[in-house]
């Protein structure tokens, strides 16, 4: 039995449904960013994944997923960044302490 | 070697499970830090499934990057702000309004099942085997070493003509962060202000 695309397509989507689960129920904002990473990380295991299997031999797909690595560093950074600027404003990092945008 | 890949799918369900239910548990579990750390975990066993994806350049810059860079700042800023404060937080959702969290939570799986079972329904009804080389992966999967060592050549000579553009941009954008993130960081914005 080979493990074919369709394997690691399923387990991308478990993946990305456990990361889109806990941002929708949790509200520590800590873990909000990390279920962010986690669906990210599902996104680059699916461009890797194609790219072994759609176009053996070439690199496209995880060139694209170092892209997202990167980016995925950016977002984090940002994202702590601010958490703390709220913290020391409000003291707490609930989210929904700060829903203040929300109409 | 025929041997050894007809068996690969005992790491591939292996390094899954780490996965899952790392990923579960970062989410479920009530300890902060130690959610962190079980995301270190989860990142590890997908820089697993890179390397049986002859991925080896991705799955090194993954334990790099995700494991150890982001997770790692992740965890210093959950110690930055107090840790009884965050390690309650789980007790404290089920004081207040129970009835908005049930139901954010009932939403929740809804939406994270109903999400799951269309991607999978989605992806069984495709013939995957009618684009997908697998038989050449696999014939690629014995020349592991040579293969990875190529790519690895390959992600470079592409980051420096193809894909020149974006990976300038990407540099620009992580110049941008660094200064925007000291910035925000900064203990007391409203002064810096008026001194200018």
């Amino acid at each position: 039995m080979l493990i074919s695309l369709n394997h690691y397509l399923i387990l991308s989507a478990l993946l990305f449904s456990i990361g889109l689960y806990g941002l929708i129920t949790r509200n520590n904002a800590f873990r909000v960013l990390m279920s962010i990473e986690v669906i990210l990380n599902a996104v680059n295991l699916n461009f890797v994944a194609f790219s072994h299997y759609i176009d053996p031999g070439e690199v496209k797909g995880q060139v694209i997923s170092l892209f997202v690595m990167a980016l995925a560093a950016a977002e984090a950074a940002i994202g702590l960044a601010l958490l703390l600027l709220i913290y020391r404003n409000r003291v707490n990092i609930r989210m929904d302490s700060f829903a203040t945008m929300k109409w | 070697m025929e041997l050894l890949f007809s068996y690969s799918y005992i790491p591939f369900y292996i390094l899954a499970g780490i996965a899952v239910i790392c990923s579960l548990g970062m989410i479920l579990y009530p300890n902060l830090i130690r959610a962190g750390f079980l995301l270190i975990g989860a990142f590890t066993a997908i820089a697993g499934l890179y390397f049986m994806l002859c991925a080896n350049f991705v799955a090194v810059s993954q334990i790099l990057i995700y494991a150890v860079g982001i997770v790692l700042v992740i965890i210093f800023a959950i110690m930055l702000c107090s840790l009884k404060e965050t390690a309650s937080d789980v007790v404290r959702d089920e004081e207040t309004e129970i009835g908005d969290i049930k139901a954010r939570r009932l939403i929740g799986i809804f939406v994270s099942s109903a999400f799951f079972f269309l991607m999978v329904a989605l992806i069984n009804s495709q013939n995957w085997d009618l684009i997908a080389h697998t038989t050449k992966a696999d014939q690629l999967l014995g020349s592991v070493g040579i293969l990875s060592k190529q790519y690895t050549t390959k992600i470079g000579a592409f980051m420096l003509s193809n894909y020149l553009i974006a990976f300038e941009l990407v540099s620009i954008l992580l110049l941008i962060v660094l200064v925007g993130v000291i910035i925000l960081s900064k203990k007391n914005i409203n002064t810096l202000e008026e001194k200018n």
